[in-house]
C-alpha cells in the first residue's frame, strides 16, 4: 500500500473514518472528540455548548437549490441541531484563489447572510486568505459554529424497537451536484435539499426526551449515517425499502447511473432515532414543518448481536448495507 | 503337536484406521469380518480413529486387513492405516468395545446420506416395523451433518436427542450384529419423528394419511413447502404448467432452471440422456442433482428451464420422497424453499412466516434440522464428476491439503463457502448462497462457528478476499488470528492446483465474472504464471470502461453499450429496445468517468455479446446471459472470430475489438445467432490456446490450470481443454472443488498458509 492521501480518504466513507481514527483520534485523543458526534458538546460552567466546524469545497459553486455560501451555513447549523443545540454564532473562513470575480464573492456572502438571518444565527468572526492562481479551485469556505444545548438534551442509549425517521426525501443534494458537475443532460427538476434544520428542535420541544440520537446524513448518504449509528449503538438497523422517501426523478436518474441513492448526500435532512411509542406523534410533528412534509419512519433498530444495517424489499430480500467504501466497485460475480 | 505349531503361527497386531470410520457401521463390519477370518481380539473407537486389536494366523490377518482396505463399509472413507506389531495376548473371542473417548487427531464429519435399499425394502414391507415410515434409516443411510450439534457423533449430540428410543429400537441400537448398531438417528413409528400437514396460516389439517393428502393437493396444482433432510423444498407437480407458473410468480423467479425429482431411473431416462456414469451418480447414496441433457421432444412444460437444454434431475433420497410418487405423480419440481436471495429455510416458524406467500400448504416434521444443506449439483464432464454446488451428501467437503496451520478462509461473496484447516486437511463448508443477504450472512456466520466447534479448530490465520466491499470483511475483527488478503483469481487458480496436487509454477487461466484485482480494477480474464504462494499477471483481456456498478451486471445491455461506445459504435443501433435517453445519460457518464470501473472480465464479455445479439438484456439469475448464449451454440460450427494479442510491456493484452466487429458485421448480414455464438465461443478457445502457447514458450511451462466461473460453460471448457491438450499442454481444471466462486475459499486458505 502506498502512503499517500487518496480522494477516497475524503468521501466520508470508511476510508475517511479510518484516517480520522488512525491519525486524528490518535494524536488529539480526548473524551469529547472520541464521542464522534456531529458537534462536540462542551460543559462550560453550568452551560452545555455545542461546537462544530466544516469546510466546503463543492463544485459547482452555484447549483440548483443553493450555493456554496448557503451550504456552508446550513451544514454547520445542522451539525449543531444534531446534538440538540440552538445554533447561535458562526465563523467564516475564506480561502480565495487569485483572480476570482469579486461579484461572485459578493453573491456568496449575500447568500450566507440570507441563510444566517433566516436561521436566526449571526456570523460573528472570520478570516480571509488569498492564494496564487491554481493553488485551489476558486474558493473554499470553512465555517465553525456554536450553539446552546436546549433543555439539557442528551443522546440516549438506543434499544431494539426504536424507530428511525428521516425528515424528507433522500439523495437530492448529491444527485443535483453530480448532474451539474458532470454536466449531464437529463430532463427533470433536480435541486439540492440544502436547508437549515433549526426549526426541528422547536417543533419537537416536547419530545426531546424521546429522541435517542440524531445525525445529519451528508457525505456517504443515509447508508453511512445509519452504519455510524449502528456501530455507535451496537444495535442492528432494519430499513424498509418501500418507506424510504425519494423523489421519482431522483430515483430514476440514480437507477440509470447505477448509483445506490442510499449512499448519496443530503444537505437538509436529519436522521432521528426515537422511542417507538412516540414515533408516530414525532413524525406528525416533523411533517408539519415546511421542509419536512415527506418525512417517514424508514426503519427500526433490532437487537441483533452485531451492528448491521440491512434493507428489506417487498419480496423479503434483506440486503446488507455497508458504509460507503470509495468507488462503487461491482461485487456481483 | 498341531496345537503347538498353530501357536507359533499366531501373530498380534494393533491396527489403527483413520478417516470416516464412525457412525458408518464399521465396528459390526469388523466384528463379522473377524469371525470370517478367525481373528480374535477387539475393536473400539478411539477419538476419530478405529482401533482393532487383532491376533490370529499371519496369513489370515493379512487377508483380513486387505479386505478392510479394499471393501470397507459403504459410507466409510479410510484416509490412513497404522499397523503395529505386538505380543500375542491369547484372546478367546472377538469383542466390540465401548469408545474410549480419547483426544483425536482428525475429525471427519460424516455427510448426509440418501436412504439405502435395505431401509427402503422395510419401508415397503407391510410386515415391517418401518412400513411406510418416512424417517427410516440405519448405519448405511440417513441424516448426519444436518442433525449433528457436537462432536463426536452421538445421539445425545444430534437433534434426535428429543426422541427416546423404544425398546425395539434400543435393542437394535445395542446389537453389534444389527444393521442399526449405533445408528444414531435410528427410530421407528413407535418412537420417532412424525409428519403433519399445515395450511399457510399454520393451522393443522386433520387427516389420517398426511402423505396421501399432500399427494392429492399436488395433483390439484397446489404448491407445498416440504421440510426434508437439509431444509425446506417448494414442491409442485412438474407436469402441471399452471402450478409451475404460479410457483415462478410467487417466488419472483421467472427464468432460473428448476430442479426436478423423478420417480425412478426409468423416468429420468425418458426425459434426458443418461450415460452410465451419470446413472451411477444419480443412484449413489449422495443423491445429488445431476445436470443432464434433455431429450427432444421435451414432455414436461418448457418453463421448467426456459433458457437451457440442461435439466437438473435427482432421485428420491428419503423414504418420504419415495412415498410422494404414488398415484400418477412421476416428476416433482423441487426447488429450495427460500425467497429472493435468502438462504434455504430450515426452521418451522421461520419457514411458515417467509414461505406462506409462496406455498399453499406446509408438510412439517418434528426432527429439527441443525445445519441446513441445499441439494448438491453435479454434472459429468469428460467422464469425471464435476461439482457445481457443494451441499447435501458432499458437505463438509474434506480435502487433503497438507496445510498444518489452523486457518479460516472466508471465501467469496455470491456463491459463498468458507474453509477451515487442521492437521493437513481442509474442510470446505456447504454452499451458503449470497451473503449480501442479511439472513444468508447470519447463517454463514453461524455455520462458521458450528464447523469450528465440530472440527475443534482455533484459527490462527484468517484469509479473505481483497475486495473492499465484501460483507465477509465484517468478520475480520471477530477472529484474533493473522489476517491475509488474497486476490480472487489467484484463489481460483490455486483451488484447481490443490485439487490436483500441483505446486506449479503453472500457467493459470482464470475466466470469471467479477473479482477485485491487485490494481483496484475488476479482473476476470486473466493469465497468470504462478505457484500456490504467488502469481504474476502475464496477460489479460484489454480493459474496458464499464459504467454503473452492480447495476451493470444485472443488465447486460449496459455492458454491451459500454463496449460499443468504447469501440466507437452507436449503441442505439444494436439496443433498439432500450430508451434512447437512458443510453444518452450512460454515454455522458462514460465520458465523464462517473461511476465507472475498468474491467478485464470475460464474464462481462459474454454479457456484452448476449445483449448485442438481443438474447438477454436483463438477468433474473446469476450468469443468465452467458447460459442463454451457450445454449444456442452449434457444435458443428468451427468458424471463429479473431482477436489481437499484443504485448504491452511484459503483459500480453487480448483485444476484443475485431471479435466484436465481426459479431456486428455478421449481425448486419443476418447470420443466424447460433453461428455467431459459436464463432464467439470458438474465438475465446482459440485465443486462449494462442496465449497459453505464447506463455508456454516464453516461460518454458507446460502445465495449465483452468478455473473461474466462466468455465461452467461446458462448450468453452471442453473445447479449450481439448485444444490445449492437442498442443501438448498438461491441463487441469476444477472437478471436485467447484470451478465457480464456491471454490475460492480453499484457494485462499492454501495461499494464506504459504504466505505466512
Ligand atoms: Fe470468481
Ligand atoms: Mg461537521
Ligand atoms: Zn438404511
Ligand atoms: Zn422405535
Amino acid at each position: 500500500m502506498d502512503n499517500t492521501i487518496k480522494l477516497c480518504h475524503g468521501n466520508g466513507g470508511s476510508h475517511t473514518m479510518q484516517l480520522i481514527h488512525d491519525i486524528f483520534y490518535e494524536y488529539f485523543h480526548n473524551p469529547i472528540l472520541s464521542k464522534g458526534l456531529d458537534s462536540a458538546v462542551l460543559e462550560i460552567g453550568q452551560e452545555r455548548i455545542a461546537f462544530t466546524t466544516d469546510t466546503y469545497v463543492v463544485k459547482p459553486i452555484f447549483f440548483s437549490g443553493g450555493d456554496m455560501g448557503k451550504l456552508s451555513v446550513c451544514g454547520t447549523i445542522n451539525d449543531l441541531v444534531a446534538v440538540g443545540a440552538k445554533p447561535l454564532y458562526i465563523s467564516c473562513g475564506m480561502i480565495i484563489e487569485e483572480g476570482l470575480d469579486i461579484g461572485l464573492l459578493e453573491r456568496i456572502a449575500a447568500s450566507m447572510a440570507e441563510t444566517a438571518h433566516f436561521a436566526d444565527v449571526k456570523i460573528v468572526t472570520g478570516d480571509t486568505k488569498v492564494v496564487e492562481k491554481g493553488a485551489i479551485d476558486q474558493i473554499f469556505i470553512n465555517t465553525s459554529g456554536i450553539g446552546q444545548i436546549r433543555n439539557n438534551y442528551r443522546t440516549q442509549k438506543i434499544h431494539a424497537g426504536d424507530q428511525v425517521i428521516i425528515t424528507g426525501t433522500i439523495a437530492e443534494h448529491g444527485t443535483t451536484i453530480a448532474i451539474e458537475q458532470y454536466k449531464l443532460k437529463v430532463k427533470g427538476d433536480f435541486r439540492s435539499d440544502c436547508a437549515p434544520l433549526h426549526g426541528i428542535l422547536e417543533q419537537l420541544e416536547a419530545y426531546m426526551g424521546n429522541i435517542k440520537f440524531m445525525r445529519d446524513p451528508t457525505r456517504g448518504g443515509i447508508a453511512t449515517a445509519l452504519n455510524e449509528i449502528a456501530v455507535h449503538s451496537g444495535c442492528g438497523i432494519r430499513l424498509f425499502e418501500k418507506n424510504i422517501p425519494i423523489r421519482k426523478e431522483v430515483a430514476a436518474i440514480n437507477e440509470i447511473l447505477g448509483i445506490d441513492p442510499l449512499y448519496v448526500a443530503c444537505e437538509g435532512r436529519m436522521v432521528l432515532v426515537v422511542d417507538k411509542e412516540k414515533s408516530i406523534e414525532i413524525l406528525q410533528h416533523i411533517q408539519q414543518l415546511d421542509h419536512c412534509k415527506e418525512a417517514q419512519i424508514i426503519g427500526e433498530c433490532i437487537n441483533d448481536t452485531e451492528p448491521y444495517v440491512f434493507i428489506e424489499n417487498s419480496f423479503g430480500g434483506k440486503r446488507i448495507i455497508r458504509p460507503l467504501e470509495g468507488e462503487m466497485i461491482p461485487r456481483i460475480c | 503337536m498341531p496345537d503347538k505349531e498353530k501357536d507359533t503361527a499366531m501373530k498380534g497386531y494393533i491396527i489403527k484406521i483413520f478417516g470416516i470410520v464412525q457412525g458408518v457401521g464399521f465396528r459390526p463390519y469388523v466384528y463379522n469380518l473377524a469371525h470370517k477370518y478367525d481373528i480374535r481380539g477387539f475393536v473400539n473407537n478411539s477419538g476419530a480413529s478405529l482401533v482393532i486389536d487383532a491376533e490370529g494366523n499371519k496369513e489370515h490377518i493379512r487377508e483380513f486387513i486387505l479386505h478392510l482396505i479394499h471393501d470397507p463399509p459403504q459410507l466409510a472413507r479410510i484416509e490412513s492405516i497404522e499397523i503395529i506389531c505386538r505380543n500375542v495376548a491369547g484372546y478367546k473371542g472377538f469383542a466390540i468395545q465401548k469408545s474410549d473417548g480419547k483426544e483425536e487427531n482428525f475429525r471427519f464429519i460424516s455427510t448426509d446420506v440418501g436412504v439405502c435399499p435395505e431401509c427402503m425394502e422395510e419401508v415397503s414391507d407391510m410386515n415391517s416395523r418401518w412400513y411406510q415410515y418416512p424417517f427410516t434409516n440405519c448405519t448405511k443411510c440417513g441424516p448426519r451433518y444436518s442433525i449433528i450439534e457436537d462432536f463426536p457423533y452421538d445421539r445425545k449430540d444430534t437433534t434426535m436427542k428429543l426422541f427416546d428410543m423404544c425398546p425395539s429400537c434400543r435393542e437394535d441400537y445395542e446389537n453389534p450384529l444389527n444393521r442399526r448398531f449405533h445408528a444414531q438417528p435410528t427410530c421407528c413409528p413407535a418412537c420417532g419423528p412424525t409428519l403433519s400437514l399445515l395450511d399457510r396460516q399454520g393451522e393443522r389439517i386433520q387427516c389420517d394419511d398426511v402423505i396421501g393428502t399432500m399427494v392429492e393437493l399436488i395433483k390439484r396444482g397446489k404448491i407445498i413447502a416440504m421440510k426434508g433432510l437439509g431444509g425446506f423444498h417448494l414442491v409442485c407437480n412438474a407436469e402441471d404448467q399452471e402450478a409451475i407458473l404460479l410457483l415462478r410468480q410467487r417466488k419472483h423467479r421467472p427464468h432460473k432452471p428448476l430442479a426436478i425429482m423423478a420417480k425412478d431411473m426409468e423416468y429420468i431416462k425418458n426425459l434426458c440422456y443418461v450415460n452410465e456414469m451419470e446413472e451411477g451418480i444419480l443412484q449413489s447414496n449422495r443423491k445429488p442433482i445431476v445436470l443432464l441433457n434433455r431429450r427432444k421432444p421435451f414432455v414436461l412444460p418448457e418453463i421448467i428451464a426456459p433458457d437451457t437444454q440442461k435439466l437438473g434431475m435427482m432421485l428420491p433420497y428419503t423414504p418420504l420422497h419415495y412415498m410422494l410418487f404414488q398415484k400418477d405423480i412421476h416428476f416433482l419440481v423441487m426447488t429450495s424453499g427460500n425467497t429472493s436471495n435468502a438462504p434455504i429455510q430450515y426452521q418451522d416458524e421461520e419457514a411458515l412466516n417467509t414461505l406462506n406467500t409462496i406455498a399453499d400448504y406446509f408438510l412439517m416434521h418434528n426432527r429439527h434440522i441443525h445445519t441446513p444443506v441445499d441439494d448438491s449439483v453435479v454434472r459429468v464432464f469428460q467422464k469425471r464428476e464435476m461439482t457445481t454446488r457443494i451441499g447435501r451428501g458432499y458437505a463438509p467437503f474434506i480435502v487433503k491439503t497438507g496445510v498444518k496451520n489452523e486457518i479460516l478462509a472466508l471465501g467469496a461473496e455470491q456463491k459463498s463457502t468458507f474453509c477451515l484447516s487442521k492437521n493437513g486437511y481442509g474442510y470446505i463448508s456447504q454452499y451458503l448462497g449470497d451473503i449480501k443477504d442479511f439472513d444468508a450472512y447470519k447463517l454463514y456466520q453461524n455455520t462458521i462457528e458450528h464447523l469450528i466447534k465440530l472440527t475443534n479448530i482455533n484459527p490462527e490465520i484468517i484469509a479473505y478476499d481483497m475486495h473492499p466491499g465484501f460483507v465477509s470483511r465484517n468478520n475480520l475483527d471477530k477472529y484474533k488470528g493473522k489476517k491475509v488478503s488474497v486476490q480472487h483469481h489467484h484463489a481460483h487458480m490455486v483451488s484447481c492446483m490443490v485439487e490436483h496436487r500441483v505446486n506449479g509454477p503453472v500457467i493459470g487461466v482464470v475466466y470469471d465474472g467479477t473479482g477485485y484485482g491487485s490494481d483496484g480494477n475488476v479482473w476476470g480474464g486473466e493469465f497468470f504464471i504462478g505457484t500456490i504462494k504467488e502469481f504474476e499477471r502475464v496477460g489479460h483481456f484489454k480493459y474496458v470502461s464499464l459504467q454503473g456498478g452492480d447495476q451493470s451486471v444485472k443488465e447486460p445491455w449496459r455492458i454491451a453499450l459500454c463496449y460499443l461506445d468504447a469501440l466507437g459504435y452507436d449503441p442505439r443501433h444494436y439496443l433498439d429496445e432500450i430508451r434512447s435517453e437512458k443510453i444518452d445519460v450512460i454515454q455522458q457518464a462514460l465520458k465523464a468517468n462517473m461511476n465507472c470501473y475498468q474491467s478485464s472480465s470475460v464474464g462481462r464479455l459474454f454479457d456484452c455479446i448476449s445483449a448485442i445479439l438481443g438474447l438477454c438484456h436483463e438477468i433474473s439469475y446469476d450468469a443468465q446471459a452467458a447460459i442463454i448464449l451457450e445454449n444456442v451454440v452449434d457444435p458443428t460450427i468451427h468458424d471463429f472470430y479473431r482477436m489481437e494479442v499484443s504485448a504491452e510491456g511484459k503483459v500480453l493484452q487480448i483485444d476484443y475489438k475485431s471479435m466484436i466487429e465481426g459479431v456486428l458485421l455478421d449481425l448486419d448480414y443476418g447470420v443466424p445467432l447460433s453461428i455467431i455464438s459459436s464463432k464467439f465461443h470458438n474465438a475465446l478457445c482459440n485465443t486462449t490456446v494462442q496465449v497459453v502457447q505464447m506463455l508456454s514458450e516464453q516461460y518454458g511451462l507446460s502445465e495449465v490450470a483452468l478455473s473461474g466461473g466462466c468455465f461452467e460453460n461446458q462448450y468453452l471448457l471442453s473445447k479449450t481443454v481439448d485444444k490445449l491438450r492437442h498442443i501438448g499442454m498438461k491441463v487441469f481444471y476444477n472437478q471436485k472443488i467447484p470451478i465457480n466462486d464456491s471454490g475460492v475459499s480453499i484457494g485462499q486458505l492454501v495461499i494464506a498458509d504459504q504466505t505466512v
